[in-house]
């Protein structure tokens, strides 16, 4: 075996030259790669809008399905109508008709306040002012409460206000109560947010 | 080690990649080599190889065209680190060769060379001579056909080897194998080969012996 390895490597072997097909050879390469070239940039660009147009959407699916993660089933249209229905009213937007049904709803009515901590007047307070938000007979209901010797008839509220208290320590140790008062004409348009801040503090 | 467009090199050095302009390319050590260079440089080698391999100097001459034609379209796709630019042309000859092989077993040949080039006088004398040179060699057309015998695989194999004396290292980077399959492989080759020309009566040892007187004389 190694003396047929050494026949092999000795052997004399014709060293192939062919100069003008190699030069011939070279510049049919290069006129290829000219026409390659002029072919390809007819196509390049279609192809690349295509290929950015794929990504984007590719983009959108994946942000989709792993960022947005919609809970959607096969039946959509089961699925707007089922989200319809189980809007809770709290979401959404709801005019408020009856301004003594929504401050009760939320769960500060006057007769929960009048049992916490707050000092009387506070409560007195804060009663006249979440009940007589609009409501002329609770209004003087509280005028007849306060002057019962000849109360005078309440005509029309002039003013509403959205009252917060809070109740702050001080360093000392002493609990003083803080007020705020807000033009209810002035935020009617966030009655909702006003409501919220007002349930969270009491 | 990647293509890149020479007028395309930003200010900061940083060279972008091209993909209208591939006829350039970045040498391991830094140097940058045109293609046109490395066909100059290569093609002999992959023009003798493919000789050896078809036996036919036209033959060889339309695969060497069709292995630099895939090269160049390809070239995009080389990268120095999976081996030489020279391995990564041999790879694709032999690919071609096996190509060849399975086309002519199917009759698929017809039309071959006209594809390329009008074979005009000048050409056609050029093969003359070559074909002319090739069969002075006696001993090596005798090999040339028990080897042609062979799977094409071992029979690139044993061409590299031993008619063009690459080493280990680089036909591991041509057929991507490793050291000691290739040189199982190779040892195997050589069996079947040494099996033939036994049938043949051809004496391996008288051939060496021929050589090296011819080599004294």
């Amino acid at each position: 075996m190694k003396n047929l390895k050494e026949a092999l490597r000795a052997c004399p072997k014709p060293d192939i030259q062919v100069p003008d097909f190699q030069a011939q050879l070279l510049q049919r390469l290069k006129l290829e790669q000219a026409l390659r070239d002029n072919r390809r940039q007819s196509w390049m660009a279609p192809i690349g809008f295509m290929a950015m147009g794929v990504l984007v959407i590719c983009f959108a699916i994946l942000l989709t399905l792993f960022v947005v993660r919609p809970d959607v089933p096969r039946n959509l249209n089961q699925w707007v109508a089922q989200k319809w229905s189980t809007q809770s009213p709290a979401n959404s937007y709801q005019p408020i008709e009856s301004p003594r049904d929504f401050w009760g709803n939320l769960g500060v009515a006057p007769d929960m306040v009048s049992g916490s901590e707050l000092n009387p007047d506070a409560a007195n307070l804060l009663k006249t002012v979440l009940a007589a938000d609009g409501d002329k007979n609770y209004a003087q209901e509280w005028v007849q409460q306060r002057f019962p010797q000849g109360a005078p008839r309440v005509s029309s509220v002039e003013q509403e206000k959205i009252v917060t208290l809070r109740w702050v320590r001080l360093d000392n140790g002493r609990k003083v109560l803080v007020m705020n008062e807000f033009d209810a004409g002035k935020l009617k348009k966030n009655r909702v947010e006003s409501a919220d801040l007002n349930g969270g503090i009491l | 080690m990647r293509m890149y467009d020479e007028k395309r090199v930003s200010p900061i050095g940083f060279r972008r990649y091209s993909l209208q302009h591939t006829y350039v390319i970045r040498d391991q050590d830094g140097t940058d080599r045109d293609f046109e260079s490395l066909y100059q440089q290569y093609f002999p080698d992959i023009l003798n190889y493919l000789v050896h391999c078809v036996g036919s100097v036209a033959d060889a001459e339309d695969l060497a065209a069709q292995v630099f034609m895939k090269a160049m379209k390809n070239l995009w796709r080389f990268r120095w680190n999976r081996g030489s630019f020279s391995s990564w042309l041999f790879r694709i000859a032999h690919n071609e060769m096996k190509s060849f092989y399975r086309k002519r077993q199917r009759g698929e040949l017809a039309g071959f060379t006209d594809s390329f080039f009008e074979m005009n006088g000048a050409l056609c004398q050029e093969v003359e001579r070559a074909e002319q040179d090739r069969m002075q060699h006696r001993f090596y057309l005798h090999l040339q056909e028990k080897m042609s015998e062979l799977p094409s695989e071992e029979q690139s194999l044993l061409v590299m080897r031993f008619f063009q004396g690459k080493s280990y290292g680089e036909l591991g980077d041509i057929f991507r194998i490793r050291k000691g399959t290739l040189a199982m492989r190779i040892h195997r080759s050589l069996k079947k080969l040494k099996k033939q020309l036994d049938l043949e009566g051809l004496d391996h040892e008288e051939f060496k012996r021929s050589f090296e007187s011819l080599s004294q004389a």
